[in-house]
Formats: C-alpha cells, structure tokens, sequence
C-alpha cells in the first residue's frame, strides 16, 4: 500500500460517515470533536454530544440562525504525564457546529449535561407545525 | 449481552496502587458490572437509552466491555468505584500491573 493509498484511509476514518458500523467509532482515532446523535421525539429535534468529564461551566453554547454551536476551552491535564502507565483518553478543546434545515428559536432552546451526555432541544422559530406547514 | 465498543481507558500509577480511568458517557451506575475473576478485572455495562427515535448516529449506542489482566489476584471488595459525569474511576488494592487486554482477532 503506497503513502497516499494510507493517507487516503486516514481521511476518510477521521471523518466517520453515518453507515460507519458501529463497531469500528470506538476503535478509531480520538476525534478532535465530540460526536454527537440526533433524536426525534414529538416533533421535536434533540442533539445528543458524548462529552465525558466536562462540566456545564466548561461549555459555551449559542444560536445563530439555523446553526447551534458548542464548544469548550482545552482542559487542565487530569494527571502528571509520568502517572500514566497507559493512555487512551484525551481532552482536547473544541467547537463544533450543527445546522439543522430550519431557523432555530433561541429563546425556547434547552440544554442539559447529565453523566457526560449533553442533550440539546432545537425547537424551530414558529414550531413545527408551521414548518411542517410550509413544507406541505 | 454482545458488546459494541470498548470504553477509552486509561491507567494511572498511584503509588502501589494502580486507577483505572474510563470514559462511559450515559452509563449509569446501575447499568454497570464490575467483576473480579482471579487476576483479571471485567467491566461490562450498557449506556441508559436516551429517548426518541435515532436519525442520525456517530456513537455507538449498544453495550460495551473491557477487560484488565492484573499482576495479582484481588478482591471486589477492596476497590473502590467512583462514577461520576460520565466518567469512570477505579482504585485497585496493590497488585504489581494492570495490562488492558487486546482484542482477539479470528
């Protein structure tokens, strides 16, 4: 396999498509963003980020349009380099933005942190029967 | 129970004792099973599943396991487990090592 053939791969790993199999998210390289799900329930649209170890006051979040962004600033290290016998995790700032195909109501977004998952209601401007609406 | 992924896991040197450190976002503490066989340390568990239908995934949402090969036998009784924002500490008793186990290739 050439350079490029390997570089090809690395690329196309990093960016980790919806189809990928399950199987494979954990075991590839640490992502420099959190990955997160979507989730419909009611009507409503929720965004689900693995955020393990964070704390609500490590995260900024806002609302612009039909894009919601989180982020937060590079963590202090959990330990002295030379107490790692094996390492895996890591911590890393990041900012990562979703858009959704609607303009989001920032004054009805609601967000919680709980056990390392943050959750996110993008409710659209107007609700969504008048998106469903203008859809028909 | 068939596992989908491997907790990221760290371990830390504390003195003769050795912390395990793993990552399992949306685990909560019942959900999650600490086992000691002999020398070896099994995790296993499954996160809460959230609500809603899933349209979109780039985490695996199914169970998971790791396993630790330890320098000597211990007891379940003398670690001690913290869960915390989706963040697992372990303390084990002094035991020599702690080698996280490959997976098996077929």
């Amino acid at each position: 396999m050439s350079n490029e053939q390997i570089q090809r791969l690395l690329a196309l790993h990093s960016k980790q498509p919806v189809g990928t199999p399950v199987e494979v998210w954990h075991s590839a390289s640490p992502q420099a963003w959190p990955p997160v799900n979507l989730y419909e329930e009611e009507g409503q649209v929720f965004v689900c980020a693995e955020l393990p170890g964070f704390d609500g006051t490590d995260l900024s979040l806002s609302v612009e349009g039909d894009r919601f962004t989180f982020s937060a600033p590079e963590a202090h290290p959990e330990a002295q380099a030379s107490d790692y016998v094996h390492r895996e995790r890591g911590r890393r700032g990041f900012s990562r933005s979703i858009q959704v195909p609607y303009l989001i109501d920032p004054d009805l977004v609601s967000a919680q942190l709980e056990q390392g998952i943050l959750k996110i209601a993008l409710p659209p401007l107007g609700g969504f029967a008048a998106l469903q609406e203008e859809l028909s | 129970m068939s596992a989908t992924y491997r907790p990221k896991t760290d371990v830390l040197s504390r003195g003769e004792r050795f912390e395990l450190r793993l990552d399992l976002p949306g685990v909560p503490e019942e959900n999650l099973k600490v086992e000691i066989s002999g020398e070896r340390l099994s995790l296993r568990g499954e996160p809460q599943e959230l609500p809603g239908t899933l349209v979109g995934a780039e985490f695996g949402v199914g169970a998971f396991e790791r396993h630790f090969r330890l320098g000597a036998p211990i007891e379940a009784d003398d670690l001690q487990i913290k869960l915390s924002g989706g963040v697992l500490s372990i303390l084990l008793p002094p035991c020599g090592s702690v080698l996280p186990e490959e997976i098996e290739v077929h």
